[in-house]
């Protein structure tokens, strides 16, 4: 999980009896007792879509392209913000000095774990709209593309107080703490549950942490 | 060079390859006590195996936790060597000040940059995450002709345009080389802002930083 989280191939690495290995243990070791993981999910109904918009009730609204092809049929959206808190990346920082292999590898334990807690969300929306009779699409997080990120945090932050979290966004929507995700999941019998977030990042041809195998941004009809 | 120091020196790259600290510091403490001076050893044995590391990174011969246990094996070796290498007057290749652009607080990229700058040779003054500006200015003032740039977000990246305006406005533009990198960072965005390099990855940039150095 460490090695993969730093675009290493686990299995290759091993082979050559890397102490890159002992680093990433250590690091699991150490990272374990930092996590603080934090799920906040607001459901809202969805009212009407119309020209890239998609109005919420009681009030708000997600919009743009992004949105459209994936949300527009859904009947209602959850929205969430995942953490693992700040622990864990002030470890990391303070290792760097010293041993910046620590340090990153921690790092990589952070990024893993917090993509971990988003996992068991999004398969816990799964099993509730499957016991409901209904579908889910691929998760959607601010950043993937026709879904930019100052339009994308703003509306999610709008939506969930991301406060009970414990986290917040800065000026340039960069949420702290760093380990942290938001996203948004359309529910409905007529949703798109097919393909991967990662189909729409704007790195998927290049990215060394694309996961091809286990991942909770895949749905396979 | 006699045979025994050149066999040192090859030990020395392979500790370095290898990712063993102990090893490294083994070879430099055996260089030293052997005769040989503080600059062959660093040269010809921590900045070679450095580079080997970064050839095998950028071949896809090894990954980024293996490049980084070679980088703490130099660390190690290099503080061995520091005091050496004062008193022989040895002299950097260049300064390098770094840092994350401002309104972004990712690191691990930066940092993951300057240490392989430092294993290269150069002497880097990190200047942190959130950096305005004018704080890339005063390290230009302070005799850096190099200075790298870091976004992670989109959001932020048009920061970076920000601070080369600000440095030409400054009248420091020609004295100094700018490069930028980070995961939402193109060449043609590069080219666009008036930057005079982009780097991939960590390894790429020291390549970069000796052109850029070198036009």
């Amino acid at each position: 999980m460490v090695l993969r989280s730093q675009g290493a191939d686990p299995e290759a690495v091993r082979r050559r009896k890397s102490s890159a290995v002992g680093v990433a243990e250590q690091a699991v070791a150490v990272g374990k007792p930092l996590l603080r993981p934090v799920v906040i999910t607001e459901t809202f109904a969805v009212r009407d879509f119309r020209h890239e918009q998609l109005r919420l009730e009681p009030g708000g609204y997600l919009r743009g392209p992004l949105v459209a092809e994936h949300l527009h049929a859904a009947e209602s959206v959850v929205v969430a913000v995942c953490s693992i808190g700040s622990a864990l990346e002030e470890a990391a920082s303070g290792y760097f000095a010293d041993d910046p292999a620590m340090g990153v590898a921690l790092d990589a334990f952070g990024s893993a774990a917090v993509d971990l807690v988003a996992s068991a969300m999004c398969e816990r929306v799964d099993l509730q709209a499957e016991a409901d009779g209904l579908r889910t699409t691929v998760p959607l997080c601010p950043g993937l593309v026709g879904w930019p990120v100052a339009v994308g945090q703003r509306e999610i932050f709008s939506l969930v107080d991301g406060a009970l979290a414990g986290i917040s966004l800065n000026e340039g929507f960069m949420m702290t703490p760093k380990k942290s995700t938001s996203m948004v999941i359309g529910v409905g019998a007529e949703v798109d549950h097919s393909g991967e977030s990662c189909d729409y990042c704007s790195m998927a041809a290049t990215c060394r942490f694309r996961r091809e195998h286990e991942s909770h941004h895949s749905h396979h009809g | 060079m006699e045979w025994n120091a050149m066999a040192i020196l090859e030990e020395l790259r392979e500790a370095m390859v290898d990712g063993q600290a102990k090893q490294a510091v083994a070879k430099v403490s055996e260089g030293l006590a052997e005769g040989m001076d503080a600059g062959t050893l660093l040269r010809d044995g921590l900045i070679a195996g450095m580079a080997e590391v970064g050839q095998l990174y950028e071949n896809g011969d090894i990954f980024v936790p293996e490049m980084l246990v070679a980088a703490r094996a130099m660390s190690a070796a290099l503080e061995v060597l520091k005091p050496h290498l004062v008193e022989e007057g040895v002299e950097s290749s260049g300064k390098v000040a770094i840092g994350t652009t401002q309104g972004d607080l990712h690191d691990i990229g930066k940092n993951l940059v300057a240490m392989m700058l430092e294993g290269s040779g150069f002497e880097i003054v990190d200047l942190g995450v959130d950096v305005p500006a004018d704080k890339f200015i005063e390290a230009i003032r302070e005799g850096a002709s190099v200075v790298a740039m870091s976004a992670l977000l989109t959001t932020t990246m048009t920061n970076m345009q920000t601070a080369i305006e600000a440095i030409k406005e400054a009248g420091l533009r020609e004295q100094v080389r700018i490069i930028i990198g980070g995961a939402p960072i193109t060449k043609a965005y590069a080219d666009e802002i008036g930057a005079d390099g982009y780097a991939e990855d960590a390894s790429s940039a020291v390549r970069l930083v000796k052109e850029v150095l070198a036009a």
